[in-house]
């Protein structure tokens, strides 16, 4: 054995791992800073609804009760947008540590997405929203991360939708259910179908422009999870169709992140 | 100034709820206030609107069309140019991007009002 082979291997060794932990400091300061960011947009909202109810209370033409009563609603509204993005943090944690747990009961899928879309379809969303689905479709699975699926991938249809009409549909076939989230807005070009489910994905013109979107990484990494899969088809300009295949008896395994 | 009240501003952001309130603040001012939810929407209403409003005030990450390209769209066309552009935004490197002011979300609304009020009074 030549000696200096053996110092060779090592040294190479040693600045791969110094490489790979490199890449991973950057990844978790990417990732903090897109959480900073994503977490000043509410914080924006709650902050100017706020001061300017103050402003108007302590002015010379404070509001009318009902419009009081409107803009506490949006503060309310503000909070919960920051909780969502709270535990969105905790399950990109959770999922990249391995450790997403599921609590599986049957429940009917039905009224648990037009809970979803009643949420989602409120005033300040100009999108109309409609819904096709059975009367009733019982499965057994995550009644909560069922809803956070339906959930995310609406709220992505409202953002890109260009206040479109977007259609959602519910069905089953035999064992499988089906969930389909339809917007005619913006679309996706071809080399970014992949890239948005991607967990550090930048779409735009340079490193300056970017958008991080957390919530279709952690619906994939969700419904890979209840043995699932979701894919997208999308023409840019012209919208996007994701669906959602899961079994409708979900059984789950920890599941290592995919990416 | 038009129909009695201070000056006309444009808002263009994405979040529909900073929208709202900041439009709020600004109507509770007496300004008159047009919204528009990326850069598109915002060049489609300049375009067919005259006279072009005192301010716009721009968030830059948006879907669609993004402040920047809006912003360099803006400087390309003779009549739209000169009008002023306050930005409002959460990230942190602005890129150079040209405004009368850029300022930070959570927004310092005090630091705000005086911007629109020098352009809009």
């Amino acid at each position: 054995m030549n000696p200096s082979a053996i110092g060779f291997v090592h040294v190479s060794t040693s600045m791969s791992n110094q490489k790979k932990l490199e890449a991973e400091l950057k990844a978790r300061e990417e990732f903090f800073s897109a959480v900073a960011h994503e977490l000043r947009n509410p914080l924006n909202a709650l902050h100017l609804t706020l001061v300017g109810l103050s402003r108007a209370q302590s002015g010379n033409s404070p509001l009318p009760p009902e419009q009081i009563i409107s803009r506490i609603d949006r503060a309310s509204a503000q909070v919960a947008r920051i909780a969502t993005i709270v535990d969105t943090m905790l399950d990109v944690s959770r999922i990249s540590a391995g450790r997403l747990i599921f609590q599986l009961e049957d429940f009917d899928a039905s009224p648990v997405l037009a809970d979803v879309v009643d949420r989602l379809k409120n005033p300040a969303n100009l999108s109309q929203i409609s819904l096709s689905m059975p009367p009733s479709l019982l499965i057994r699975c995550d009644r909560a991360r069922f809803a956070q699926i339906a959930s995310n991938l609406l709220s992505n249809a409202i953002q890109y939708g260009n206040q479109n009409p977007i259609e959602v549909h519910l069905e089953s076939d035999g064992s499988t259910l089906r969930l389909q989230v339809v917007d005619h807005g913006v679309g996706i070009a071809d080399e970014d179908q992949e890239r948005i489910f991607e967990r550090f994905q930048k779409l735009g013109k340079d490193s300056v422009n970017t958008r991080f979107g957390l919530g279709l990484w952690v619906a994939r990494e969700v419904v890979r999870a209840l043995r699932g899969e979701i894919r997208v088809s999308s023409q840019l300009g012209r919208g996007s169709t994701f669906l959602v295949e899961l079994p409708k008896l979900c059984s789950v395994e920890a599941a290592a992140p995919s990416g | 100034m038009t129909n009695g009240h201070k000056g006309t501003i444009l808002v263009v952001d994405d979040d529909r709820g900073a929208m709202e309130a900041l439009s709020d603040i600004l109507e509770y001012e007496g300004y008159h206030v047009q919204r528009a939810q990326n850069g598109l929407q915002a060049l489609e209403y300049l375009h067919k609107t005259r006279p072009c409003p005192n301010l716009i005030i721009l968030d830059l990450l948006m879907p669609v069309m993004d402040g920047w390209e809006f912003r360099m769209r803006q400087k390309e066309d003779p009549e739209l140019a000169s009008v002023p552009v306050l930005v409002v935004t959460a990230i942190g490197a602005t890129a150079g991007i040209d405004a009368v002011c850029v300022l930070h979300k959570p927004v310092d609304v005090d630091a705000l009002l005086r911007t629109v009020a020098r352009y809009c009074d």
